[in-house]
């Protein structure tokens, strides 16, 4: 069990994936459903050795891998084929799979472009909160992601809707359907969101002495907390559907995406020039 | 897993019953009344999740462009004063919602209109070769084996049934509201009872005093934290792995509690709790030794100040300039030995130091065999950095670094609040998932009589998605067309 072979098994899953990505698509252009089965078929395969690679990459290194910015995004990556996988269970359409699968195809592969060598762990992260709390993060953002991949989708939908012989309008989930279908996705991105909130307030108060700082990444995790939050409330309650809550769904995708990354270059105008040469 | 959860119905409120009175305790009634419906309203909820996000996002951002990362602006009243507004919606949302939420739980209409039932989102038709008290006890059968709660009654010439499960779920949004409450009134308690302050304890001494951020001045603790070691664990590579204090506490005299924290693991007493926040050198022990065995322990001070944003240490000596110098003369030979600099971190080379952290401190040896005659810098000769545990030597003499003494800084704090909070936490996570993961499902069952047979027609009422009935339907199916 080395961290050469857990790479190398990664990047075979990334190849994998990128077949599964191929076949999906076929499947939406030609409507065969024995590509969307060998689409499935592949993917899962894809993901049996992905979670292999992160297997092997935990023995090797002796803990969760869920430290540095490779593991994060392989981590990630998985959490997103764990929803995907959800979603064409529950749904029991594999639509959504012609753009969820490439997307994240793409995104493992740039995955699998970041330095996967170890890391040191900085003693404040060695605690076993640090695995529940990155877990749910996984889980959320996958789903948050597979979110705004539904979401695309949905605004094809619409915008083919009318079109007689469109492309698009004989072969995507209706529109209806993938705005329902988003809800529930969030729904679950929600609760996970909440987790990840919540556990890591509870890790800040036994390592800082305090469980909300509103330091810049809690502060993030709460605003696109919030913004999913406004969004259920706006379905449930409201009833909104269609078009408006599509792009309040877009919307929250925003704040993850600055969530993950846009807090580092905050970071960055901090006074933090004093890190270490 | 449900679609279209459920909660709490309209999106107009409750009624609005007028009171007789005179006109101007009508107006003032009218006033509260509509502040009333403002802060129950889903609309008014919504926009302040919007705003809060929003307002947080502009902060956030200000601060970064100011270089402030401390959390004073989320303190200030105007955002609390935000916070409070959507307490004061949740609280008001709650209080109109119950009345409700409690009827709906307890004591629901169990009347059920086959037209009604028919045009439902999900309905099944059946007919029962029987009598109706037959075909109801057939029906309750199969809703029972599905795991609902089953009432029978007879409204006009028919048998009704209504059958409910998952009734929790109603609850759920109410729980999670109730648990952001709870959050609240966590971190008022902690505010208004707890603070949060900072301490520094030297190896091998112990205090009472501590800085006390809340009246921003040293407070006394009621009792005293000795530092007996600090220690920093390394790897293999020498990266730290972990920042130890071994602290004891003691009570009026004598050690009451003892622990060796690190980052992950604070020490509490009496409420108030430790962490290991930060640490620094306090001083530095060296050795001269002459070529004839005498030795004199040198030890020095060290200070810390601030360059470019670096923490930078330096030696204070004994000397007239404050200099790290010393001059001693054994077996007759003299040798004035300078501490010039201290590196913290000490890594060789030409990058001298790898951080501003104290992990591996080495001291600048300079020696001068003719001080004070010759006190140019052409006299002095560095012979080589010098880190812990180690010596150099220099014509029979030797120079060692025996030790270091250091501190640790701790964050010191005390939170009543904080069981309110972490309750509060566990309810929010239960709450939400009450509100997506259980399902309120009702289904109501209407039998008619017409000749020697039931007309049974079965409708879901609730809200839930239709497809979830599918299994509910062929039970019924089963049980009562058998």
């Amino acid at each position: 069990m080395t961290i050469k072979l857990g790479a190398d098994a990664f990047t075979i899953a990334v190849a994998i994936y990128a077949l599964a990505a191929i076949l999906y698509v076929a499947y939406l252009i030609n409507k065969q459903k024995a590509m969307a089965d060998a689409g499935r078929g592949v993917l899962i395969a894809g993901f049996l050795v992905h979670s292999a690679a992160l297997v092997i990459r935990g023995l090797a290194l002796g803990r969760v891998p869920f430290l540095n910015m490779y593991e994060y995004m392989i981590s990630c990556v998985w959490g997103a084929v764990v929803v995907y996988l959800g979603v064409e269970i529950f749904t029991k359409n594999r639509s959504f799979g012609a753009f969820a699968v490439p997307l994240i195809t793409a995104g493992a592969f740039m995955a699998a472009r970041l330095p996967y060598q170890l890391v040191d762990i900085m003693p404040a992260l060695r605690s076993a909160w640090r695995v529940p709390h990155i877990a749910s993060a996984v889980l959320a953002y996958g789903a948050f992601a597979v979110a705004f991949v539904m979401a695309i989708m949905y605004l094809l939908a619409v915008k083919s809707e009318g079109e007689k012989g469109s492309f698009w309008a004989s072969r995507l989930p209706s529109a209806k359907f993938t705005d329902q279908a988003i809800y529930r996705v969030i729904a679950f991105g929600f609760l996970m969101q909440t987790v990840l909130i919540l556990v890591g307030a509870i890790w800040a108060q036994m390592s800082w002495g305090r469980y909300w700082g509103w330091d810049p990444k809690e502060t993030w995790s709460l605003i696109t907390w919030l913004i999913y939050a406004a969004y259920l409330h706006t379905r449930t309650v409201m009833g909104w559907r269609g078009r408006n809550s599509v792009l309040m769904a877009l919307f929250g995708f925003l704040a993850v995406i600055f969530t993950l990354f846009g807090v580092n270059f905050l970071g960055g105008l901090h006074a933090y020039s004093s890190v270490m040469k | 897993m449900n679609y279209g959860r459920n909660f709490v119905t309209n999106t107009t409120e409750h009624i609005d019953e007028q009171q007789p009175g005179s006109a101007g305790e009508s107006k003032e009634m009218g006033a509260l009344q509509a502040l009333w419906d403002l802060f129950s309203s889903m609309k008014t909820a919504i926009v302040l999740l919007l705003v809060l996000a929003a307002v947080s996002i502009v902060i956030t951002i200000f601060n970064a462009k100011r270089g402030d990362d401390s959390s004073r602006v989320y303190q200030s009243p105007w955002y609390l004063f935000l916070l409070a507004l959507i307490g004061v919606n949740l609280a008001v949302c709650s209080v109109n919602r119950f009345q409700q939420a409690w009827r709906r739980t307890f004591s629901p209409s169990l009347r059920a209109d086959p037209k009604a039932l028919k045009n439902a989102a999900a309905s099944v038709s059946l007919t029962f070769e029987g009598t109706a008290d037959a075909a109801a006890e057939k029906a309750e059968q199969a809703l029972r084996a599905r795991r609902y709660t089953v009432t029978k009654t007879q409204q006009d010439s028919a048998v009704v049934l209504h059958a409910v499960k998952g009734r929790l779920a109603i609850w759920g949004p109410y729980l999670t509201h109730l648990s952001i409450l709870v959050i609240f009134l966590g971190a008022v308690i902690g505010g208004r009872a707890g603070f949060d302050g900072y301490m520094q304890i030297v190896e091998g001494q112990q205090t009472s005093t501590y800085s006390n951020n809340k009246i921003g001045k040293d407070a006394k603790l009621g009792f005293e934290v000795g530092l007996k070691k600090f220690e920093i664990k390394y790897d293999e590579k020498h990266n730290p792995t972990g920042y130890k204090s071994d602290l004891q506490v003691y009570d009026g005299g004598k050690q009451v509690a003892q622990k060796i924290i690190d980052v992950n693991h604070p020490l509490s007493y009496k409420g108030i709790t430790f962490f290991q926040s930060s640490y620094g050198l306090e001083s530095v022990t060296l050795t001269v030794t002459g070529p004839n065995g005498e030795s004199k322990e040198l030890p020095y001070q060290v200070q810390t100040g601030s360059e470019n944003g670096q923490t930078v240490y330096s030696l204070i000596g004994m000397n007239e300039m404050g200099m790290a110098v010393e001059t001693v003369n054994f077996g007759g030979k003299k040798l004035t030995v300078l501490f010039h600099n201290i590196a913290p971190d000490y890594v060789g080379g030409t990058q001298t130091n790898a951080s501003d952290m104290p992990l591996h401190p080495a001291v600048q040896v300079y020696v001068n065999e003719r001080f004070p005659e010759y006190k140019g810098m052409d006299a002095w000769k560095e012979i080589g950095w010098l880190p812990v545990n180690k010596s150099l030597t220099y014509k029979g003499y030797t120079i060692a670094f025996d030790r270091i003494v250091q501190y640790t800084g701790l964050s010191v704090a005390r939170n009543p609040g904080l069981p309110v909070v972490y309750l509060g936490f566990a309810l929010l996570v239960l709450g939400v998932f009450i509100s997506f993961y259980l399902t309120h499902r009702i289904i109501r069952v209407h039998i008619a009589t017409s000749g020697n047979k039931q007309t049974v027609v079965a409708g879901a009422t609730s809200r839930a998605d239709p497809s979830t009935f599918e299994k509910d339907w062929a039970r019924l199916r089963d049980e009562v067309e058998a």
